[in-house]
């Protein structure tokens, strides 16, 4: 009978916590389809067929592959089909609870689905197919034959891929990787285990998670760049975006048997205080403070990265397997210290040419309401070290950078801008405003050759565009993302400050708000577009269908009709560069090689809507490519003989002292010396040089 | 707005009701009459013009000044609406309208109110900062004044020429003090106008010095310098005003203490790179666990601290320096302004 009182009041706490989530989810939903009408660029009606679109969009985003409901489960959520608009007006409130509810079910069913079938090895010599499904479909198993045949073929899939990566070694034969299927089999079990494990016991409450999907599915709707995030969420990414962020102090790698290893420790941080911790320790076990332990067998990199950040409050237990064999707990708790990922590093590349090399991966003051002295300042102290070592040119390689504060990005350009306008943003009112060059002069005015690629996006691309219509760089690399729009985030509270995020004192989340467009100082935008480079280079991701046109609601690209004062400077030489970079090309083996894993790749995804479920036929065909990828990373690891690398006098002082320094100096050395992208490059600024001297 | 910059540049308008208020009848007809009544408010404005231009020259108080300004501002208002009470001479509306449209204008300028002229959007995008949206909101004003004022010239010859009226130019006391008042201030205005643009330049290098905003420290410096050199070479070609060389010498002195200054300014660049640095140096070594640290780690701390220290002093040094001479040659060019002023305007009231 006392069990019996216990486990009542139990499951009445548990549904009391249940249905206050919903609540808060409620409530949220009604105050983020109020901030997106009010503030978004183009609000769109909220009608019946945004209903729809979110519909389809949440039931993609909760079952991608169409491996959890069946036509059953989408025939009980159809009747909300266009009811989602009512919830956001907060006339009707069903959907969200009946669906959270529906996918625990189906997450806990699937879990018992692969078990069973991973209990038993797959015959790959069948000649069997898995189709994908369309990504605009909601096409899902019509009964339970069916689903159990979808999850089958599904998981010899995985199983399949994991065997053709046995293949990285070179021994390796068709019959020592078959011999490795329940090996293979068992890692697909775990990573399908831990993938419904996140969800069910997410570090923010499962309920809260769903919740975050169905927000982020309304706000997509809008435009692929507003975003609805939760507290949690914002605290942590807000924390991240700091050069003085919340960490445990260490550096992971993935060992060749696949071990997630300690690859480094920073000084002073609570890894190296802990005095427990060592390089080379292998990470068997991760327990945050009240959850349960996360086993990390079969774990990748990237997993454990996401698990490492999923709290900044608590403490973690990490569970390691020393070089002896023995195995230790060490209980750690995040500080603030210094991330030199985030802080610019300059280098000197001398061969023909004395060069200058900055790379800014990403904008470290993400929001305009952060110090004035961002990247932008620490580009320019760069600068000024490299101006010291006499440097004939500077390349500034943007690639990979996905922006952040505008405001950085037109400081950035100031750098190299004596004065006048950089580029137009128009608000909602649709009146284009020009945003100037704040500060008169420039840090640098010698050649400039900005390298950026297909992930170079947003604030990247103000920077690219500006000094591409002012002819102050050479443009170098592959066509970018295509974002031309900015963001405002907003508390969903509305009684917060939004100027003062960095404590958000509510229990709800924030909206990222798509709130304007950028134009370019000609009037045109790089929206969907991107910016096209001067003199292009083969990327292996250009015919990937990851940029901002391949969103269904971007924002569509237009221009505007204002007449803007500027003086350009002279014409660069760009033909002549181009011409050169590419008879030089044709003959780098290197570049040959990327261009046919461009095209083989290219070739592969055309039909990859169909894929052969048997060994030979699988391995044949991904094989080649596969191939090619481990030949490109030999030619890769080869040190380039156009330059050598230098550090400035500055930091050999700074790295006399501190090993940690040395120690990630070295490992960029090797990286900028072994790019051939950057090799291209030094070897396109020598010419610049050259064509402009005569 | 200062007093100087606002009064210097009324002299642009002084210039055109110099011109009319100098007309006279010679016949003395009604048509005559119906001019001189016009020319009769202008010689109003002209004097509390005078008598403003004189209180700001000789160093009258602020007080005392913004009276002066206000009263020229009720003159410019009342001649205005005495004029646009006349009736057409003969049907002829043109002469009324024109120096009522002219006043219009000289009142919104007499009142810094230039958005009522010029579209002050464009002016704000084509400037850099209040400032200098000021000045060319002033320079866009000016055009649209010339044009006005010539057209007001062309209507009185062409009423004169149709009531055969023949116009001489006279010279009383108040047009010639104008005359010479106007001079001075033009010269002033042109010496000040170069010196404006570095010093406010200056000012921007100063402030992002305050704030060791590095890439604002060199974009300044680099604009200072170049500011400084072409007010040097325009100092070059202008002459010293009937004899007195004081504001070129003080203004040359200022601007070539400009360029000098930009040519230090990498000791203050250095000094901040090296201080982050020292202080990066400093917890590398800190980081250290004493058991950890060998001699020659102690000996390269050392040597940083040293080197750090040589760099706070040299820094030092050459801030005061800078502060020093700055601050004498700022005072030395208001001084020499307000005693050049002084000097050759001429008094009035």
């Amino acid at each position: 009978m006392k069990k019996h009182i216990i486990s009542t009041f139990v499951s009445s706490l548990l549904l009391f916590s249940f249905s206050l989530a919903y609540a808060q989810a409620d409530k949220e939903t009604l105050l983020l389809g109020a901030i997106l009408e009010k503030n978004h660029y183009h609000p769109k009606p909220v009608d019946d067929q945004l209903s729809k679109e979110v519909f389809k969009r949440f039931l993609k985003v909760l079952d991608p592959n169409s491996l959890y409901f069946t036509a059953e489960e989408l025939k009980l959520l159809s009747v909300h089909e266009r009811s989602i608009d009512d919830e956001l007006k907060g006339t009707s409130w069903k959907f969200l609870p009946l669906i959270t509810e529906m996918y625990k079910q189906r997450l806990l069913k699937a879990e018992k689905t692969f078990t069973s079938i991973l209990e038993k090895p797959f015959d790959f010599t069948l000649n069997e197919t898995l189709s994908f499904t369309e990504s605009d479909s909601l096409d899902f198993a019509r009964d339970e034959k069916e689903y159990l045949q979808r999850w089958r073929k599904w998981l010899k899939y995985k199983t399949l891929k994991q065997l053709i990566s046995l293949y990285s070694d070179s021994t390796a034969t068709d019959q020592s990787v078959l011999l490795k299927e329940p090996q293979m089999r068992q890692k697909v079990k775990l990573v399908q285990q831990r993938t419904i494990k996140r969800m069910l016991e997410h570090p923010h409450g499962y309920e809260n998670y769903v919740a975050s999907l169905y927000f982020n599915a309304i706000t997509y709707y809008f435009d692929p760049h507003s975003v609805y995030m939760s507290k949690t969420d914002w605290e942590n990414f807000d924390a991240q975006l700091s050069t003085e962020s919340l960490s445990f102090g260490m550096d992971l790698d993935e060992n060749d048997a696949g071990d997630i290893t300690i690859a480094r420790l920073v000084p002073g941080g609570p890894a190296w205080k802990s005095n427990e911790i060592h390089k080379g320790d292998i990470l068997t076990e991760l327990k945050w403070e009240g959850k349960d332990a996360v086993d990390l067998t079969g774990a990748d990199l990237h997993e454990v990265e996401s698990l490492l950040e999923s709290s900044n409050s608590e403490r973690l237990e990490i569970t390691l397997r020393l070089a002896n064999g023995m195995f230790k707990t060490v209980s750690l708790k995040k500080e603030k210290i210094r991330d030199d990922a985030n802080i610019v590093k300059s280098y000197i590349l001398k061969g023909e040419k004395k060069i200058g090399y900055i790379s800014l991966p990403g904008f470290y003051s993400q929001w305009e309401n952060m110090s004035p002295l961002g990247c932008s300042n620490d580009v320019a102290k760069e600068i000024v070290k490299l101006k010291q070592e006499n440097i004939d040119g500077l390349i500034l390689d943007i690639r990979y950078n996905g922006g952040g504060s505008l405001i950085e990005g037109l400081n950035l350009a100031g750098i190299f801008i004596n004065e006048g306008p950089l580029f137009m943003m128009q608000s909602s009112d649709r009146k284009p405003y020009v945003m100037k060059d704040m500060n008169r002069g420039t840090v640098y005015d010698g050649p400039l050759i900005l390298m950026v690629n297909g992930l170079s996006a947003s604030a990247s691309e103000v920077l690219a565009s500006t000094l591409q219509d002012y002819n102050r760089a050479v443009i170098v690399g592959s066509t970018t993302y295509g974002k031309a729009t900015g963001q405002i985030v907003i508390p969903l509270d509305t009684t917060m400050n939004p100027g003062d995020m960095s404590d958000l004192k509510s229990p709800y989340g924030v909206a990222t708000v798509t709130v304007k467009k950028l134009y370019r100082i000609t009037g045109k935008s790089a929206q969907l577009k991107g910016v096209q480079p001067d003199v292009h280079l083969p990327d292996i991701y250009e015919n990937m269908d990851y940029k901002e046109a391949a969103y269904t609601f971007a924002l569509p690209c237009d221009s505007v009709n204002k007449k803007v004062v500027y003086s350009p400077l002279s014409p660069l030489p760009i033909k002549s560069l181009a011409n050169k970079s590419s008879s030089r090309i044709e003959k780098k083996e290197n570049f040959l090689l990327l261009e046919k894993i461009i095209d083989s790749q290219t070739r592969l995804r055309k039909d990859m809507n169909t894929v052969s479920l048997n060994f030979s036929v699988f391995k044949n065909k991904i094989l080649d490519t596969y191939k090619q990828w481990q030949l490109l990373e030999k030619t890769g690891d080869t040190d380039s003989s156009t330059f050598s690398v230098i550090n400035t006098s500055y930091d050999r002082e700074l790295m006399r002292l501190d090993d940690y320094s040395k120690e990630t100096n070295n490992v960029l050395i090797e990286n900028i010396r072994q790019d051939i992208y950057i090799e291209e490059t030094f070897q396109i600024i020598a010419d610049l040089i050259n064509l402009t001297k005569n | 707005m200062n007093h100087f910059l606002r009064f210097s540049f009324f002299f642009i308008l002084a210039g055109f009701l110099t011109g009319i208020s100098s007309l006279q009848a010679q016949t003395f007809t009604s048509g005559g009459e119906y001019m001189n009544f016009i020319g009769g408010q202008y010689k109003e404005i002209q004097k509390d013009m005078l008598s403003y231009t004189s209180a700001v020259a000789h160093g009258k108080s602020a007080r005392k000044v913004e009276s002066k300004r206000k009263e020229l501002l009720q003159t410019n208002k009342d001649a205005r609406k005495k004029i646009a009470a006349m009736t057409p001479y003969e049907g002829d509306k043109n002469l009324r309208d024109s120096a009522v449209a002219f006043l219009d204008m000289s009142f919104h300028i007499l009142n810094d109110d230039y958005a009522k002229i010029v579209n002050m959007e464009e002016v704000a995008e084509q400037s850099y900062d209040a400032m200098e949206a000021y000045l060319l909101a002033q320079d866009l004003a000016n055009g649209k004044l010339q044009k006005a004022g010539e057209m007001l010239d062309l209507t009185e010859k062409s009423f004169a020429a149709s009531h055969n009226i023949t116009l001489v130019e006279g010279k009383d006391e108040v047009s010639r003090k104008m005359a010479i008042a106007a001079k001075v201030s033009n010269y002033q205005r042109v010496l000040y106008l170069i010196f404006f643009k570095s010093y406010k330049q200056e000012m921007y290098l100063l402030d992002a010095m305050s704030k060791k905003d590095i890439n604002g420290i060199e974009q300044n410096k680099s604009t200072l310098l170049a500011y400084a050199t072409e007010g040097l070479k325009k100092l070059d070609t202008i002459r010293a005003y009937n004899g007195d060389n004081s504001i070129l010498t003080s203004c040359r002195a200022l601007l070539e203490f400009y360029k000098n200054e930009c040519e230090k300014i990498p000791t203050v660049t250095n000094y901040f790179i090296k201080e982050e640095n020292f202080q990066k140096v400093k917890k590398a070594f800190d980081a250290k666990r004493e058991s950890e640290r060998k001699q020659a780690d102690v000996d390269q701390y050392n040597k940083a601290t040293n080197e750090m220290n040589a760099s706070v002093n040299e820094y030092n040094t050459l801030t005061v320096q800078l502060n020093n001479t700055r601050g004498k040659l700022i005072d030395n060019w208001n001084k020499t302004s307000s005693n050049f002023l002084d000097k050759h305007t001429p008094k009035y009231k």
